[in-house]
């Protein structure tokens, strides 16, 4: 049976499912991209065909990367549903069914179960819904019904249309609004109640890290925890209480993470203590608060550079040093002084006491000299 | 991940003030200074915890991680877990609710346990708008 599969990455309201402008789809959650991680799921429920039609944004180059062997389209927000609702119609249409999902959220569905179901009980429409009947953003729908399809895009997977079966998913899911729920994800999957895997070594019991991690003597890191690739934690840093430090990402001296995500290539500065947060993308989102502010100091929150920058900028470096040395010697003022013998520096009284004052080594005459100074 | 080492537990007594303290500092400092220390503190009887006695812990907690150990908590009385959580050291520890699971975690996790952690989901208080549905396994 040729079951396929569309994957419609992002979209939804202005501030929805997003921070700092970015889905949170696309970001690394314990290691590996949120939409890698629902392409991986679709593979293991036996569909290999699969087309990601992903919201256009600085990190969907790297998203796209990420997932290999899919067909990926990228197309602006306003478009991601339409353009959905097209691919359905060049390529979907030849297969038996075709499974659409919406990753604004993030579902745990047995994909195998899900078509077994919808095959055998013969629907043309199957919508997926957690236990309390609010649909999950999964359908699964005949190649044949375009319009079925096209009317389940524009709905924007959210909706249950009246003649589709029901599919009841009892695995993790979290809708992903907002910055808590993708904190909660995060932990979730920490303590074990996600069935995602961190994407690491378990270095000790409920520590992962990733290939490439830094982290030095002296910073302490806590079960449970992940600590992703090229990750640097500095001395006296804490990582703490399902805290996940993303790949790239540098930690600086004495800083605190705690029940905190930090996003991929976001440094946090020395000795600042963050709790309950998202941080990233020169922003933090304090859940506790119910905040989302934006940092412009970069020794507070930063950028990380990454290693190609690294590189270039310590080439320029290395390219620039004998110019600049040159250049500085050229036109330096100030002489270099051969230092003096023992001898010569204890006979030679100080420059600072041959000094001329104003009247030629008369003191002003409203002076009471106490004391003359000097080897005379 | 298995480790054979042994682990000790040890109960603080029920007033862990300077002079506590410092007795119970001496009564460890062999374990301390072992290779590799692996040490649970029990807190269970635990009624007065002053400065001094924080500053005990950290002090056992430098010294153990200084030869590439660990020290955890376990059975926070109340007033222990009051005083840790004021002076912001809750955060640079495991702690368990039993010693048991304090001692198990040093050779396997056991992601259970940590479900009813405090800083768990399930008990953080969150601004209500920005609370989500998020469900997971019973």
């Amino acid at each position: 049976m040729d079951v396929r599969a569309i994957l419609v990455v992002g979209g939804g309201e202005l501030n929805e499912g997003r921070m700092a402008g970015l889905p949170f789809a696309m970001m690394e959650v314990l290691g590996q991209r949120v939409v890698a991680r629902a392409v991986e799921r679709l593979r293991d429920g036996g569909i290999d065909t699969i087309h990601v039609v992903a919201e256009s944004c600085a990190i969907s180059g790297a998203a796209q990367r990420s997932c290999t062997g899919v067909k990926w389209t990228e197309t602006h927000a306003l478009d991601l549903w339409r353009q959905g609702a097209h691919v359905f119609a060049t390529s979907g249409q030849a297969a038996d069914a075709v499974v659409l999902v919406r990753l604004g959220g993030w579902a745990e569905v047995d994909y195998e179960r899900l078509i077994h179901a919808h095959v055998t009980q013969g629907a043309r429409v199957t919508s997926v819904i957690d236990a309390a009947g609010f649909p999950l953003g999964v359908a699964v729908v005949n190649g044949a019904r375009r319009n079925d399809a096209a009317h389940l895009l524009k709905a924007q997977l959210l909706e249950i249309p009246h003649q589709a079966q029901r599919f009841v998913c009892h695995g993790y899911h979290n809708a992903l609004r907002g910055p808590y729920e993708f904190r909660r994800l995060a932990a979730d999957a920490l303590i074990g109640r996600a069935a995602i895997k961190p994407a690491g070594t378990e270095v000790k019991p409920g520590v992962w890290v990733g290939e490439g991690a830094r982290i030095q003597r002296g910073a302490r890191v806590l079960a449970p925890c992940y600590i992703g690739p090229q990750v640097k934690v500095r001395s006296s840093a804490v990582v703490t209480r399902c805290s996940s430090v993303e790949r790239g990402a540098c930690i600086d001296c004495g800083a605190v993470i705690d029940n905190t995500t930090v996003l991929a290539h976001s440094t946090v500065g020395a000795g600042l203590d963050l709790s309950h947060s998202v941080v990233g993308y020169r922003r933090v989102a304090h859940l506790a608060r119910g905040v989302e502010i934006g940092i412009v100091d970069k020794k507070l929150i930063g950028l990380a550079e990454t290693g190609p920058v690294q590189a270039l900028r310590s080439a320029a470096s290395l390219a620039a040093f004998v110019p600049v040395e040159f250049l500085r010697g050229l036109f330096s003022r100030d002489g270099k002084c051969e230092p003096a013998t023992v001898a010569e520096a204890v006979k030679t009284p100080a420059a600072a006491l041959n000094a001329q004052t104003e009247a030629d080594g008369e003191f002003p005459a409203q002076l009471l000299v106490a004391r003359r100074y000097g080897n005379d | 991940m298995e480790t054979t080492r042994t682990v000790i537990s040890k109960h603080l007594p029920e007033r862990v003030t300077a002079k506590a303290a410092r007795t119970f500092l001496n009564e460890i400092e062999p374990i301390l200074h072992s290779d590799r220390p692996q040490i649970v503190f029990d807190l269970s009887v635990v009624k007065q915890l002053d400065a001094a006695g924080v500053d005990m812990l950290l002090e056992c907690m430098g010294e153990v991680m200084k030869r590439d150990g660990d020290l955890k908590l376990a059975a926070l009385s109340p007033q222990a877990a009051v005083v840790l959580e004021m002076t912001r050291t809750d955060r640079l520890f495991e702690i368990y609710a039993t010693a048991s699971d304090a001692v198990r975690s040093f050779s396997r996790f056991v992601p259970e346990v940590m479900r009813n952690q405090p800083f768990s989901f399930d008990r953080t208080t969150v601004a209500d708008n920005t609370q989500g549905s998020s469900k997971g396994i019973a």
